[in-house]
Parts: structure tokens; C-alpha cells; sequence
């Protein structure tokens, strides 16, 4: 049970120094007595500034400032006051000191005396919370740490179910009042606080989804498009092999065809010869493919060359002119002929010449007409040099090309020669036709002719098997370097994954949860409510039931099931107002304490004793302080209180300035 | 405000969720409620409660 041990008031309205205690007592109920207008409301005021920082009066425009207006009359000009409003908690857990203080400056008129009361700053709230065994062990917080403490207790968002007037909680059931009490039981129950951490999870949800979908374009045929690369490799390569055997045949029978002619003497020259040809030709491709690389390498370099001629041009003269102007420095650093000038020197540093008057004018002469400094100057003279030799090169374009054709058509023309003297041998041959020892150079030659173009063939397709082969190897590890990194994201896609569905779940478990709750809270709200209710409603079989719909707006039905909240009489709708109450208070968690202004409002007759005898039995567990007026507090009213409950009178002194306790106020 | 009891028992009723998922799942709560930017911190529960279910994997 959550307990006000103590309020301690100064200078705070008509409570000027003023301390009420609820410890000791038989009971949990405590009633307050106080005659209409001697501070009844303003103890209830008190309680709500000191917690929240504002009294929550009907019309606060129009109120007096809190400082006491005794103490502001006493005060002198610019004498400072300070209002503070003290509550002492006790919770099952710990014990807290809640307090807020502010600082008011007193303002006399100098010329009518009148005095004017203004807030020199905010009021600050401070809470201590100490040890229920050793309340030295303390620990105090102040501003956004002390109202979040005194949120977990007593949540400013329903702090009229807390410290209410008996007389306005019909009011309670307004639309309004509805949105709010379902927010602040959500805060309460932590269902706020699960909505919250599934927002946030949904967040995570997607931002891992768009990731997943971002970075992990997976190509699936990357696998069968290396897979088809080698095996097209072993392919190409078997068809290859045979091709080399294939071409070792050809070269067996070549060999033995012309072992054949070179053995047969008629023809055994012509043989030779063709052998020797043969020799030359190859000789010649090797020369002719030397020349086709140069051929290209000349090609290359004039294309640039005659290409930047013009511009190449108009640089070299430019330099040119401003060497004419000399505008380029000599090869003797500017900075030196200047070091000589100021330095007054007799010799000159570079030559060891006197250095004569005429010397040191020529020098300043020149100093005047260089535009650049040495460096640029060397520069200069370095692009000119290379430009030169570009220009050199651009002069012998023709020349150089003459050569290039003449190389060219001479070795078309030798290897034309050796065509055609390989032409005539291969003619000489077929055309010998005569069958001798069993050779028959004809024959042969066909054959031979036949063995060279298979040959041929073979090592063309041989080549390009082998050019086919080194593009699939090449295919082939590009793709696996490919997989490689797929594979690599692959792993992180799975964690990925796995990440999202965690979220997934985690969202939907919490989503479950507060479902649940919701379901739980609301339920026993209602089975609450209806308890109370049922036990404060003197009428036996008229009400069914009670029904909160998820609004959090209470229906009550009657034995047919159908809602007569509309039709309550005045007593009946604050016994539902306070059942409703002690519900939300069970559902918090938290068994706060009731403190109610005219505890049975308007509620007449026998219904009165009712309520009183139910609001004792509820004080069994839970404190309950009320404030009385005197005729509120009734006989029949004592009756029911009289001997159980602590009665703290409380009344204005004679000056009207200050409450205080006294004994009976009928005495 | 620590979590509620009410919490507690609705997530520890669900016997199909291992305990290390509800452990998650209050870890969670307590940071949502504790946290400034407790999605960073999510985010991190998240990564150490999977090496874990790697981990028992991986044995």
C-alpha cells in the first residue's frame, strides 16, 4: 500500500505554516473536517501543485497568486518568499520525500503602499528517496528525474482518479476522459512501452529487407555458366589432342613422302630446292611479322605526329618569339644576376670577371626585360628540344614512308618469288608421272600436297582451339571470382535473413503480448469495477454487469443486457465513478492512496451509509483521506466513522489569514 | 520503470519460445524503456542473441 505519511505546507494560500500527519490511525481512512471557504479545496489544490506544479483550479486567470497573502502584506519591498509544499510517501519499496518550492519577490508601490506579488523563477520540484530500513541512505533527484518518479506513482494523466472532488465524478465518464484514462492505463500496463519497442522493431524489420533486396541481386546461372566454361576447356582440349595426333600423322606421311622424293634422284633436286624455299619462307614470316609490328608502330606515331603538327608548330614559335624578345632568362639564374646587383660584388661568382660598371648596367638590363624565372625557363627550352625532334620526325614522314612500302613490297615480292618457285617444283612434280621401282613422283606429290593442306588445317583449327581455350580459361575465372563474392555475400545474405526473420518474430511476439494484455488489463478492469459497483449499489437485481469497451468508455448493463449508464441516479453513477476508480488504481499496480472532497457528493438517505460503510471496507487495504464539511459529515455518516477514524478539524484563525488544526469544530 | 509483472508472465506463458528468445525479448523491453536510441541497441541484442544460435550450431 502506497501512503501519505505527511503535508507540510508554507506560506501557501491561507496554509501559511501548516503540517497534517496521517500515521497514526486505526484504520487507513482519515477524514478532514473544515466549514465551506476555511481551505477544504485549497488542501486538495496543494496536494496537485506540490506534484505537478499546478493546482488544475477551475479558473485560474482570476485566482490570487499561492504566496499567502498575510506574509506578502508583512513583507517589506523586495523582500523575497518562498512557497513550499512538502509530501511525505511511504511505498512498499522505499520512502519519499516530495517537495516543491517556489520563489515569489514582494513589490510595494511607493506612493499608495500598495503590494504586489511576483514569481521570481519556476517552482522546482525535488523528491529524496530513502531506504525503508535505513532512510539515511538517500537519494535525491530533482527536475525531469523527480517527475518521472512521481509519474511511476501517481501519473499526472489521470491524477483526478487519485485526488478527486466527490462532486464532479460523474464527469469522469466524458468521452474525453475516456481517450485519457486508455492512455494512461497503456502507460501504466507498459503497453505504450511494448507499441513503442514494435515500432521500432518494424523500423529494423525493413531497413534489413530493402538491405536484403539492395545488395544481394543473386545470379543463380553463375554456377552453370562456369560449369559450361570448363567443361567447353576439356572439351576444346580433348578435340585438340586428337588434332595434335591427327597432326603428327600428317607430319609422319609429309616425311615420308618426302623422304620418298628426296630418295628418287631424278627429282631429288627439285626436292631440295623446295626444302630450301621452304626454309626461306619460313624465315620470311618470321621477318614479315617483325614488319607488320613496325608497320603498325609507324602507323601509331604519325597518326599523333601529323595530328598535332600545326599546334606543335605554333608552340615552337611562340617560344622563338619570346626568346627574341629575350624574354627567357640565360643560363644563369635570375636569382644570381639579382644576388650580384645587390650584393655590390667586384668579381663576377660564375666567371671571376671584374665586374664594371657597364658589367652591372648589362646585368640590370637584362634583369628588366626577363618576364620568367629560370625554372619556366628551362622548361621552355626542354619543350623546345622535344618539340624540335618532333617537328625532325614530321619532316621525314614521307622519307619514312617510302621505306615502309619499299619494305613492305620487297618482301611481297620475295615471297611471291618463293610462291612461285614452290609453284613450279609442285607442277614439275605432279607432272612427273612415271612409275619406277614404285615410286611415282606425280603420286606422291598429290599426296604430299594433300598431307600438307590436312596439315594445314589441322594446326589452323589446333591455333584457334588454343586462342577459344585461353578466352574460356580467362571466362572461367572471372566467374569464379564472381561465385567467390557470391558466395562471400551469400554467408552475410543468410545473416541477413535470419536478422529479418528475428525481427519478424520478435515484432509479432510483442504485438501478441500486448494483445494479450490489453485483453487481460481491460478484463480485469471491467471484473473490478463490476465488484465494486455491485457491492456500493444498494439495488440487488436490477444490474447484469459492467462492459469497457476498448475506448476505455464504461457501460453499465441492466438484467436484460442492455446498457442503462444514462439512467444511473446521482448516487448509483458515483459509485460506478468510484469503482471505476479503484479498478484503474488495482490495474496500475501501484495501491495508491484516495484523496476525495465531499466523499459522498450528493448522495442522499440510506445510500449515503452505503457508500461510507463500502469506501471502509475498501480503506482495509488502501488509504483513503476525505474532506468533510460539517454537514457533509453527517450523523448518520459518523456513525459509521465515529471510533475508527482519525478526524483532524481544521478552521481559520479569527484574522481569516491562516488555517490551523483545532478540536471539534461542533465544540 | 521495470518491466511488469504482467509482461513477464504473458511472454513466459508461450512455451513454444525458447528461453534465450524471451530472455531477447525482456533484454529488449528493458532497453526500450531505459534507452535513448534503443534501436542501436536492438540492433546489437539481435546480432549477439544469432552468434549465440550460431555458436549452439556450430557445437
Amino acid at each position: 500500500m502506497i501512503k501519505i505519511d505527511e503535508v507540510r505546507f508554507l506560506n501557501y494560500r491561507q496554509y501559511r505554516n501548516f503540517s497534517i500527519s496521517f500515521k497514526d490511525n486505526k484504520s487507513n481512512l482519515f477524514v478532514i473536517r473544515a466549514k465551506n471557504g476555511t481551505g477544504k479545496t485549497t488542501f486538495l489544490s496543494g496536494i496537485l501543485w506540490c506534484l505537478y506544479g499546478n493546482e488544475y483550479l477551475q479558473n485560474e486567470k482570476k485566482a490570487l497568486k499561492i504566496v499567502n497573502e498575510k506574509v506578502a502584506t508583512e513583507a517589506s519591498n523586495d523582500q523575497k518568499i518562498v512557497v513550499e509544499i512538502a509530501i511525505k510517501v511511504a511505498t512498499p519499496e522505499n520512502y519519499l520525500e516530495i517537495t516543491r518550492k517556489q520563489q515569489f519577490v514582494v513589490k510595494t508601490d511607493l506612493f499608495n503602499n500598495n503590494k504586489t506579488v511576483k514569481e521570481s523563477g519556476k517552482s522546482n520540484l525535488y523528491v529524496t528517496v530513502s531506504s525503508l530500513i535505513d532512510k539515511t541512505n538517500s537519494q535525491p533527484y530533482e527536475g525531469v528525474e523527480a517527475e518521472n518518479i512521481i509519474k511511476q506513482y501517481f501519473d499526472e494523466s489521470i491524477y483526478n482518479y487519485f485526488f478527486f472532488d466527490g462532486e464532479k465524478l460523474q464527469s469522469y465518464f466524458d468521452k474525453q476522459n475516456a481517450n485519457m484514462i486508455q492512455n494512461s492505463i497503456f502507460n501504466i500496463s507498459q503497453i505504450n512501452l511494448l507499441k513503442d519497442a514494435i515500432k521500432h522493431i518494424k523500423e529494423l524489420f525493413k531497413e534489413t529487407e530493402k538491405r536484403i533486396q539492395k545488395e544481394f541481386n543473386m545470379d543463380e546461372n553463375l554456377y552453370a555458366k562456369r560449369d559450361k566454361a570448363i567443361e567447353d576447356i576439356e572439351k576444346i582440349e580433348k578435340e585438340n589432342e586428337e588434332l595434335e595426333k591427327e597432326k603428327n600423322g600428317y607430319d609422319e606421311q609429309i616425311k615420308d613422302y618426302e623422304n620418298k622424293l628426296r630418295g628418287y634422284n631424278p627429282v631429288k633436286q627439285k626436292q631440295l630446292e623446295r626444302e630450301r624455299l621452304e626454309r626461306s619462307l619460313y624465315n620470311l614470316n618470321i621477318r614479315k611479322k617483325q614488319f607488320i609490328d613496325d608497320r603498325n608502330k609507324f602507323i601509331r606515331e604519325y597518326t599523333i605526329l601529323l595530328n598535332f603538327a600545326p599546334r606543335i608548330k605554333k608552340t615552337m614559335k611562340l617560344i622563338e618569339l619570346k626568346r627574341e624578345e629575350g624574354a627567357l632568362p640565360p643560363s644563369i639564374d635570375k636569382e644570381k644576376l639579382q644576388d650580384m646587383l645587390n650584393n655590390n660584388v667586384e668579381r663576377c661568382p660564375m666567371c671571376n670577371s671584374p665586374v664594371t660598371d657597364s658589367v652591372l648596367k648589362y646585368i640590370h638590363e637584362i634583369l628588366q626585360r626577363l618576364d620568367y624565372s629560370q625554372e619556366t625557363g628551362n622548361t621552355l627550352n626542354q619543350l623546345y628540344v622535344a618539340l624540335e625532334t618532333m617537328m625532325f620526325k614530321i619532316e621525314r614522314y614521307e622519307e619514312e614512308k617510302a621505306k615502309i612500302i619499299a619494305i613492305e613490297k620487297n618482301i611481297r615480292d620475295e615471297e611471291q618469288n618463293i610462291e612461285d618457285a614452290l609453284n613450279q617444283i609442285r607442277k614439275f612434280m605432279l607432272s612427273y608421272d612415271v612409275d619406277i621401282d614404285d615410286i611415282n613422283p606425280s603420286e606422291i606429290e598429290a599426296l604430299l600436297s594433300k598431307a600438307k593442306k590436312g596439315r594445314d588445317w589441322v594446326v589452323g583449327r589446333i591455333s584457334s582451339n588454343k586462342v577459344r581455350i585461353e578466352q574460356l580459361i580467362k571466362d572461367k575465372e572471372d566467374l569464379e571470382k564472381q561465385i567467390k563474392e557470391e558466395e562471400d555475400s551469400k554467408v552475410l545474405k543468410g545473416k541477413l535473413v535470419r536478422k529479418s526473420e528475428i525481427y519478424k518474430n520478435i515484432g509479432d511476439s510483442f504485438a501478441f503480448v500486448r494483445d494479450e494484455i490489453m485483453k487481460r488489463v481491460k478484463h480485469e478492469i471491467e471484473m473490478s469495477t463490476w465488484e465494486t459497483f455491485n457491492a456500493m449499489a444498494w439495488k440487488t437485481n436490477t444490474f447484469s454487469g459492467i462492459v469497457i469497451n476498448d475506448n476505455y468508455e464504461v457501460s453499465v448493463l441492466n438484467k436484460n443486457g442492455k446498457e442503462m449508464t444514462g439512467s444511473l441516479s446521482g448516487a448509483e453513477s458515483m459509485a460506478l465513478a468510484y469503482a471505476f476508480t479503484l479498478a484503474i488504481h488495482k490495474a496500475s499496480g501501484r495501491n495508491c492512496p484516495l484523496v476525495v472532497d465531499s466523499p459522498l457528493g450528493r448522495v442522499s438517505d440510506e445510500n449515503r451509509i452505503n457508500m461510507a460503510n463500502e469506501l471502509l471496507k475498501v480503506s482495509k487495504d488502501k488509504q483513503i483521506i476525505m474532506l468533510f464539511t460539517p454537514d457533509e459529515y453527517s450523523n448518520d455518516v459518523s456513525d459509521v466513522y465515529d471510533n475508527i477514524v482519525e478526524i483532524k478539524n481544521i478552521s481559520l484563525t479569527d484574522d481569516e489569514s491562516e488555517v490551523i488544526l483545532v478540536g471539534d469544530l461542533y465544540e | 520503470m521495470p518491466i511488469s509483472q504482467k509482461i513477464i508472465e504473458e511472454i513466459n506463458k508461450n512455451t513454444h519460445w525458447s528461453n534465450e528468445f524471451k530472455e531477447l525479448l525482456l533484454e529488449i523491453l528493458n532497453k526500450e524503456e531505459t534507452v535513448y536510441s534503443c534501436k542501436k541497441e536492438f540492433e546489437k541484442l539481435v546480432e549477439d542473441f544469432l552468434s549465440k544460435e550460431e555458436g549452439e550450431i556450430d557445437d
